[in-house]
């Protein structure tokens, strides 16, 4: 099941729920990064964002990286 | 129950077991671990402190390094976490001993700190004389 997060909050399913725990629920920090693999990462994001949604998310950055995001697309 | 599930149950009772017996220190399941001059912080699946080290158990965490931490192998690709990067922020850490319990394969793979390198080992220092034998799923 694919999760593509969109400008509204969305509902997530159970099953994308119980394949988004990173690390078995687990988060844990070395030196300074958080103990997710690459893959672990992407899905757990992928889940957070759709929950908020991407107007959400956009809102909760920092102006710095407002910016940033718009220099990244202009790019 | 998962293979898991199975695994922490039975080792977090053999290790209580003992260690209360032997009144020789404290076991705790997935405490949060947090080791401020090293920036790490890990929620080991059972981590051991002796009595004389007591302190450094506080309320919601231990701050400071355990003498013992275990991890349990909780599917097969999730070995090279817990043998790679684990391994090695532990022995950074200076924790003593380290175990790796594998119910996929039945083994408890013992490390203790040498030179600042885990070295595998049938004995440990902490609970000499237990014999830890992962259960078959099968018979429970």
């Amino acid at each position: 099941m694919k999760t593509i997060p969109k400008a509204e909050s969305q509902k997530i399913p159970f099953q994308v729920f119980e394949n988004s725990i990173p690390n078995e629920g687990k988060w844990e920090w070395i030196d300074g990064e958080l103990l997710f693999s690459d893959e672990e990462m992407r899905k757990v994001i992928l889940m957070l964002v759709s929950q908020i949604g991407l107007k959400k998310m956009i809102e909760i950055f920092p102006h710095e990286s407002r910016d940033e995001l718009e220099r990244l697309f202009k790019g | 129950m998962s293979l898991k599930n199975l695994a922490f149950v039975h080792l977090l009772t053999e290790l209580n077991y003992y260690a209360r017996v032997n009144q020789s220190g404290t076991v705790l399941p997935r405490t949060l671990v947090y080791i401020e001059e090293k920036e790490v912080a890990v929620i080991p699946d059972i981590v051991f402190v002796m009595r004389t080290r007591s302190g450094i158990i506080q309320k919601n965490r231990i701050c400071g390094v355990p003498d013992l931490v275990v991890e349990i192998v909780s599917h097969p690709s999730h070995r090279d976490k817990l043998l790679g990067k684990k391994k090695e922020t532990y022995a950074r850490c200076t924790v003593p001993e380290y175990w790796v319990a594998d119910p996929f394969e039945q083994t408890v793979r013992k490390y203790m700190l040498v030179g600042g390198t885990y070295q595998e080992t049938d004995n440990s220092r902490l609970f000499p004389d237990l014999q830890v034998q992962l259960l078959d799923s099968e018979k429970g």
